[in-house]
C-alpha cells in the first residue's frame, strides 16, 4: 500500500476543502515531510490518516465529536452545514483507490472506497471498505506503521510510540507478535490451527465412525432376523395352509349339509298328503255312499219300469201288456193324442189292439180333464216319464260316478304312496339327522379352529410386520453404515492428505521464520555494523524474539538506553527490517505462505530521543527498507543534522502554518516566515479566509533540494 | 193324493206297518241301523222297493197281519216324500184288470191293502235272501245291486226290443 494524497477537509485544525497533500511515490525519494509550527496541525495528518483508514476509534472519537487529545474532530469554524470528511488516496497490487471518510452536513456519517481507473475516474462503491482496508492493512497493525511523537502520549492515552513496542528491557511478546504478523505468519498459524482442528475433528469424526461401523453385527443382526422372519413365514404359511383346509372343510360341511333331507320340510309334505288322502277318502266315501243310495233308489225304478213296460206277472206274460195312455191335458184330445199312436211307456199302439179300442172308448166318454181323478193318473204319469229317464240316465250316470270314484281311488292311492314315500323319506332323515347334528357340531368345531387360527395368523403377520421394519430398519442402518464407512475411508484418506499438508505448512512456516529471522537479524546486524560506533550485535532469540543487543558479549542496552545510542538506533532497524522484510515479500522477491504486510511508515516527531550521530544511518536503513515514509514534525526539531541525512530522499514537503485570526494580514503586511533547513519561506497569516472570505489552506509546499 | 191328504186340504198321516219278522232286513235296508250304512233313507222308501220287487217277482200278497195296526213297525209317510206316487204307480200296475179305476179316490183303501201285501211280501223275499240262503255272508248292498242288475239287463233287453 502506498499513499498517493490526503484530503482534510473540516478536519480538526483544517479549515475549509482545499488541504490536499501529495505523498511521495517515488522510489527513491520516499520520504513526506511535514514541517508544522506549534498547534500547526500535524498530528492532524497523522490522525487525518488514521481516521479515513479506521475510522473513530483509531482517533478515539467521543460522542461529543472530539478527539483523543480533547480537540474536536470538526473544525471549530465549520457550520453544520459545512461537511467534514478525510479522503486518502492510495494505491494498493497496482490499482488505485480512494477512501473518504466523515460526517456530511445532515450529520450523517459516511465512509466508502472507490476504485479509480487511469483516466482519474472513480468506480463503483467497495461493498466492505471495511474489510477491504484490513485485508491490506490490519487495524491490530496500525500501530506498527503509525507513530506518536513521544509528547503525544499525554494527551492521547492510546497513543503508541516506537518505545512503547520496541522495549528492549521489557517482554518481547508484543514485538514478536507484530512481527509474525507483519510478514504474514499469524496468518499461516490461523491456517495452520484451522487445518489442526479440521483434522482434529476428522479424526474424531472417524474415530467415532470407525466405532459405529459395526457392519458384522448388523450383519449378524439381520442374519438373525431373516431366520426369524423365514420362521415366522413358514409358521404363517402353515396356519394358511390349515386355515385353507378348514375352509375346504367347512365348505363340505356346508355342502353336505346342503344334501341332508329336511325333514321338517317333509313332515309338513307328509302331513298335507295325509291331509290330502283323507278328504278324499271322505269324498271317496261320501261318492260311495251317493253311489250306493243312488243305485239303492234306481233298484225300485227300474223294477218298476220293467214291470211298466212288460208285466212281470207269470200269468199276464201271454195275455197283454200293459197300456198306459198319456191323459189329455187341456185342450188335448185322445183323438190328437191317437196321431201320436205310442202309449206312454213308449210303445206303438197298433191298430186294433185293445190300446186302440181303449182309446177309442176314452174318446167316446167326455173326460173332464178337471176330475180328480185324471188329476193323480196325469201325476203317474209323470213320475213314469221320470223313471224311464232316470233309468235311461243310469248306465252312464253310474259310469260317471264309477269313474269319479275310480279316479279318486287312483289319486288317494298315489297319495298314499306318496305319504309311503315320505314316510320313508322321514324315517331316513330321522337317521339323517344325526349326521346332520353331528356336522353342525363339526362345523362348530371348525368354525372354532378357524378362528383361532386367524387369531394366530393376525400374531404372526404382526410378528411379522414388526420383524420386515426391524430389517428394514437394520438394512438401513447398514446402508448408513456402509455409506459412512466410504465417507470415513475417503476422509481417512484426506485427513492424511491434510496431515501432509499441515506438516509441510508447519515446516515450511517453522523454515519461514527461520528465514525471517536469520534476514532481520542480518539486516540489523549489518546496519549496526555498518552505523553503530560500537562493534554491537543483535540477538534476536528465535523463540522469544526477544532483542539483545551485545558489545563485546556485554548486555548494553541498558546502558545506552537514555543516550539514543545504539539501542535506539536498533529499534528503528528493527522496524525497518521487519517493514523491509515485508516488502520484500510482497514484491515476490522471496516466496512465502501468505502475503505480508506493507504499508506506508508514518512518525510524528521522529529522532527526538535518538543520538544526533545515528539519525543519517537510521534514515539511510529506513528509506533502504521502507517503500514510503511519511515524517511529522516542528520546524525546530530538524536541525542541520536531519537535513543532511533526509535531503536526498524527500520527495514532497510542507510547511504547515497555524492561521492566526489577531494577525490578519493585508497584502501590504510584511508576510511572516519560517526558515526550514536555513531557508526562508514567506506567509501571508490568514484567518481561515483569504480577503476573499474563502477558507485557505495553510500549508505550503516547499522544495528541498 | 187322497191317501195323504184330506178332502179339506189338510194333511193326513197315513200309518204304514210291516210284519215285525222283517225288522232285521228293514234295519239293514233303512238308516234305522247303521251297521251297513245307509241304503234308503226311510222306511216308506224300503216298503215301496220291497213292493215294485214283489210285483216284479211276481210274489202273491203277503197274508193280512193280525193286529197290524197296533203291533209292528209304524212309519210315517208325506206327501213330500213322493212315496205317495210309487205306492199308486205300483198298485195301478198290479190291478191292470182294474184299469185306472184303482187310482180313483173310492179305491183309496183297497190300494193300500195292495201295497201293504206287496211291500210285506217283498221283505219276506229279500229276508230270505239276507237270512235264510245258504250264502249268510251277503250283503244287502250285494242283494241290491244283484236285484238292480238284473233289472238293468231286463230294461236294456226291453229297450233294444221297442
Amino acid at each position: 500500500m502506498k499513499f498517493k494524497k490526503i484530503n482534510l477537509t473540516n478536519f480538526r485544525s483544517y479549515y475549509g476543502d482545499e488541504n490536499i497533500y501529495e505523498f511521495s511515490s517515488d522510489n527513491e525519494k520516499k520520504v513526506t515531510i511535514f514541517f508544522a509550527t506549534n498547534g500547526g496541525g500535524k498530528t492532524s495528518i497523522l490522525m487525518g490518516l488514521l481516521y479515513c483508514l479506521f475510522g473513530n476509534d483509531a482517533i478515539g472519537l467521543d460522542r461529543q465529536g472530539n478527539c483523543a487529545d480533547g480537540e474536536p474532530a470538526k473544525h471549530k469554524d465549520a457550520t453544520d452545514k459545512d461537511n467534514m470528511y478525510v479522503e486518502l488516496h492510495f494505491s494498493h497490487d497496482s490499482k488505485s483507490y480512494m477512501a473518504s471518510r466523515g460526517v456530511m452536513s445532515n450529520s450523517e456519517a459516511q465512509f466508502y472506497i472507490k476504485a479509480i481507473d487511469e483516466d482519474g475516474n472513480l468506480g463503483k462503491r467497495e461493498e466492505n471498505p471495511d474489510g477491504f482496508i484490513n485485508s491490506i492493512l490490519p487495524k491490530e497493525l496500525k500501530d506498527w506503521f503509525f507513530y506518536f511523537a513521544e509528547n503525544s502520549k499525554n494527551s492521547m492515552s492510546n497513543a503508541n510510540t516506537i518505545n512503547d513496542l520496541i522495549n528492549l528491557s521489557g517482554d518481547s511478546k508484543t514485538f514478536k507478535n507484530a512481527l509474525r504478523k507483519i510478514q504474514g505468519f499469524t496468518k499461516i498459524d490461523r491456517l495452520i490451527q484451522d487445518l489442526s482442528e479440521i483434522e482434529k475433528q476428522k479424526r474424531i469424526d472417524i474415530d467415532k465412525a470407525s466405532k459405529n461401523i459395526e457392519i458384522s453385527k448388523i450383519a449378524h443382526n439381520l442374519e438373525e432376523h431373516g431366520k426369524k422372519l423365514d420362521e415366522l413365514v413358514k409358521r404363517k404359511n402353515i396356519v394358511d395352509s390349515d386355515k385353507k383346509d378348514k375352509d375346504d372343510g367347512l365348505k363340505n360341511i356346508i355342502e353336505q349339509l346342503k344334501d341332508q333331507p329336511k325333514v321338517k320340510e317333509m313332515a309338513v309334505e307328509r302331513e298335507k298328503a295325509i291331509k290330502l288322502r283323507k278328504a278324499d277318502q271322505n269324498t271317496l266315501k261320501t261318492l260311495e255312499e251317493e253311489l250306493q243310495s243312488y243305485q239303492a233308489d234306481m233298484l225300485p225304478k227300474f223294477t218298476l219300469y220293467n214291470v211298466l213296460s212288460k208285466s212281470s206277472r207269470p200269468e199276464d206274460k201271454k195275455e197283454q201288456e200293459t197300456i198306459i195312455l198319456p191323459y189329455p191335458q187341456d185342450g188335448q184330445t185322445y183323438e190328437k193324442l191317437m196321431k201320436k199312436r205310442i202309449c206312454i211307456c213308449g210303445r206303438p199302439i197298433e191298430k186294433g189292439s185293445k190300446a186302440e179300442i181303449e182309446i177309442e172308448k176314452l174318446n167316446t166318454d167326455q173326460v173332464d180333464p178337471a176330475n180328480k181323478y185324471n188329476d193323480r193318473v196325469s201325476q203317474i204319469l209323470g213320475h213314469i216319464q221320470d223313471i224311464k229317464n232316470q233309468c235311461q240316465n243310469y248306465p252312464k250316470t253310474l259310469n260317471e260316478r264309477n269313474a269319479a270314484i275310480e279316479e279318486l281311488n287312483k289319486k288317494i292311492e298315489e297319495n298314499k304312496k306318496n305319504e309311503t314315500k315320505l314316510t320313508s323319506q322321514i324315517k331316513q332323515a330321522g337317521k339323517a339327522e344325526s349326521t346332520i347334528n353331528k356336522l353342525n357340531k363339526l362345523y362348530e368345531e371348525v368354525i372354532s379352529q378357524r378362528d383361532a387360527l386367524l387369531n394366530s395368523r393376525g400374531s404372526l403377520i404382526n410378528q411379522i410386520d414388526l420383524i420386515n421394519k426391524e430389517i428394514s430398519q437394520l438394512e438401513n442402518v447398514r446402508e448408513k453404515v456402509i455409506g459412512e464407512k466410504q465417507i470415513t475411508d475417503k476422509s481417512s484418506s484426506l485427513v492424511k492428505k491434510l496431515a501432509k499438508i499441515l506438516d509441510y505448512t508447519k515446516r515450511k512456516l517453522a523454515n519461514d521464520e527461520k528465514k525471517a529471522h536469520t534476514l532481520i537479524t542480518m539486516e540489523i546486524n549489518k546496519a549496526l555494523k555498518k552505523y553503530a560506533y560500537s562493534n554491537v550485535q543483535a540477538t534476536i532469540d528465535p523463540e522469544t524474539y526477544k532483542v539483545t543487543l551485545m558489545e563485546s558479549g556485554i548486555d548494553v542496552p541498558q546502558r545506552k538506553a537514555k543516550s539514543g545510542g545504539e539501542d535506539e538506533l536498533l529499534k528503528y532497524f528493527f522496524i525497518a527490517s521487519v517493514i523491509g522484510l515485508a516488502n520484500k515479500k510482497q514484491q515476490h522477491s522471496l516466496k512465502y505462505l501468505a502475503p505480508p504486510t506493507s504499508c506506508p511508515l508514518v512518525i510524528d516527531a521522529p529522532f527526538t530521543g535518538m543520538g544526533k550521530d545515528f539519525i543519517k544511518g537510521t534514515i539511510d536503513v529506513m528509506t533502504e527498507q521502507v517503500e514510503q515514509i511519511i515524517f511529522i514534525g516542528l520546524v525546530d526539531d530538524f536541525d542541520n543534522h536531519f537535513e543532511d541525512a533526509i535531503k536526498n530522499y524527500i520527495g514532497k514537503a510542507y510547511i504547515i502554518q497555524k492561521a492566526d485570526k489577531s494577525k490578519r494580514s493585508s497584502s501590504k503586511e510584511k508576510p511572516s516566515k519560517q526558515t526550514v533547513f536555513g531557508k526562508e519561506y514567506d506567509f501571508v497569516l490568514y484567518g481561515n479566509n483569504d480577503e476573499n472570505g474563502k477558507p485557505v489552506s495553510q500549508s505550503k509546499i516547499i522544495g528541498i533540494s | 193324493m187322497a191317501y195323504f191328504t184330506e178332502p179339506d186340504g189338510q194333511l193326513q198321516r197315513k200309518t204304514y206297518y210291516y210284519s215285525k219278522d222283517y225288522q232285521k232286513i228293514m234295519n239293514l235296508l233303512s238308516q234305522i241301523s247303521d251297521e251297513y250304512g245307509k241304503f234308503y233313507a226311510d222306511i216308506p222308501n224300503v216298503m215301496v222297493l220291497a213292493a215294485a220287487l214283489a210285483m216284479q217277482k211276481g210274489l202273491p200278497l203277503h197274508k193280512e197281519i193280525p193286529g197290524a195296526k197296533r203291533a209292528d213297525s209304524y212309519f210315517k209317510g208325506y206327501v213330500s216324500t213322493g212315496m205317495d206316487y210309487y205306492q199308486a204307480l205300483i198298485v195301478f200296475l198290479y190291478s191292470k184288470e182294474n184299469g185306472q179305476s184303482i187310482l180313483e179316490e173310492e179305491s183309496d183303501d183297497e190300494l193300500q191293502k195292495i201295497f201293504l201285501g206287496l211291500a210285506n211280501s217283498g221283505l219276506q223275499y229279500l229276508n230270505q235272501l239276507q237270512f235264510e240262503s245258504t250264502n249268510t255272508n251277503q250283503s244287502p248292498s250285494k242283494i241290491i245291486i244283484d236285484e238292480l242288475n238284473m233289472s238293468l239287463k231286463r230294461f236294456q233287453k226291453n229297450q233294444q226290443k221297442s
